[in-house]
């Protein structure tokens, strides 16, 4: 795992049973649908973007004679988050526990999300070194981008309402965008 | 993830460590880019943790992007098809760059989908940087306009802001 100022990488590719796998991918199509899965993992601030997938053969999409079918279906994790990857397994350990299993109980040697130290190590030594890393926005952490849409969003509307009031009710529209807005400056 | 030629990896690690990075990451030429990664994967393992038969590197290629893969692959090609070019020839089957359905076909037969994600905001990379460079200029404003009277403030937000 690397550092870019802010954003980092860690990417995991392991071995799975083929249950596990066939359980995978009846469930993932669900999960990605319901809030109730979702909300409790986009809580987790510091993740820009990640994503679990299943590999199962050689090019990936290819058919027939072209495709030459891996060992074991494999689960590749990767993720853009925010500073520590311990701070980063530690929340997951913590904080959704029941989801951790819910995606990694099959994989060969999870220890399960808790203790922690425990699944920290599972990861660690899994994760596949990035050797090169790009971030559109390296200065910026997902909390940041989050309240800037935010942050935009509401500014457009104050603009909009602002345009046409004299100075003084300018002033107290002004005031009042600014008690909404200051947590997302 | 494509297969490394046996005996390529040294030659893929040297490529990655030669690349531009920061601003002048060659993904900065793709501007729908907000991630991506390059990394070498050794082997795979087995559930053992032993090196799976037979034994393989793989090259991996991550990328989070604005638009449709056909869009993104051909801004890449477009626009960084020779560095791309440099890494990937030490792959089984790459056609490089040049050959614009080749190139697609490749990256389709290799892609790996998402099946479950997690995605902390959906907007464009424009939009991004546009929204953070908004929040710089509220938060300045926010400092510099404390004690201004209501036409000093008016006025200084519409110089700053319009409207």
């Amino acid at each position: 795992m690397e550092r870019q100022e802010r954003a980092q990488a860690v990417t995991i590719i392991s071995p799975v049973h083929r249950w596990w796998a066939l359980w995978l991918r009846l469930t993932w199509p669900l999960a990605n649908r319901l809030a109730v899965v979702n909300r409790p993992l986009l809580r987790l601030a510091f993740i820009h973007f990640a994503h679990w997938s299943l590999v199962r053969r050689m090019p990936s999409r290819a058919r027939g004679a072209d495709a030459r079918r891996l060992p074991h279906p494999y689960v590749l994790f990767q993720s853009n988050f925010n500073d520590d990857l311990d701070a980063y397994i530690d929340a997951f350990s913590l904080v959704v526990p029941g989801r951790m299993r819910a995606m990694w109980q099959g994989v060969f040697g999870f220890p399960g999300p808790r203790p922690v130290d425990r699944f920290v190590s599972f990861v660690r030594a899994r994760a596949t070194p990035t050797q090169y890393y790009y971030c559109a926005y390296p200065e910026a952490s997902s909390t940041m981008i989050r309240a800037a849409l935010r942050l935009s969003e509401q500014h457009r509307r104050f603009a909009a309402e602002a345009a046409g009031l004299d100075d003084a009710a300018f002033a107290a529209r002004y005031a009042e965008f600014l008690t909404r807005a200051q947590l997302l400056m | 993830m494509a297969p490394v030629r046996g005996g390529a990896e040294d030659s893929v690690l040297a490529v990655l460590a030669a690349m531009d990075t920061g601003p002048d990451s060659p993904f900065a030429r793709v501007c729908t880019t907000h991630f991506a990664r390059l990394l070498l994967i050794p082997v795979l393992r087995d559930a053992h943790g032993e090196p799976a038969s037979p034994a393989q590197a793989y090259l991996l290629l991550t990328a989070d992007f604005d638009g449709t893969l056909e869009q993104w692959a051909a801004a890449v090609a477009t626009e960084m098809g020779a560095d791309l070019d440099r890494v990937f020839e030490h792959c089984e089957r790459y056609p490089g760059s040049r050959d614009s359905a080749a190139f697609l076909h490749f990256i389709n037969e290799h892609r790996i989908e998402a099946g479950f994600s997690i995605v902390a905001y959906r907007a464009s990379v424009p939009a991004v940087r546009e929204s953070l460079e908004l929040q710089r200029a509220l938060r300045d404003f926010a400092v510099a306009s404390q004690g201004l009277g209501a036409s000093e403030l008016a006025s200084a937000w519409r110089e700053r802001f319009g409207g």
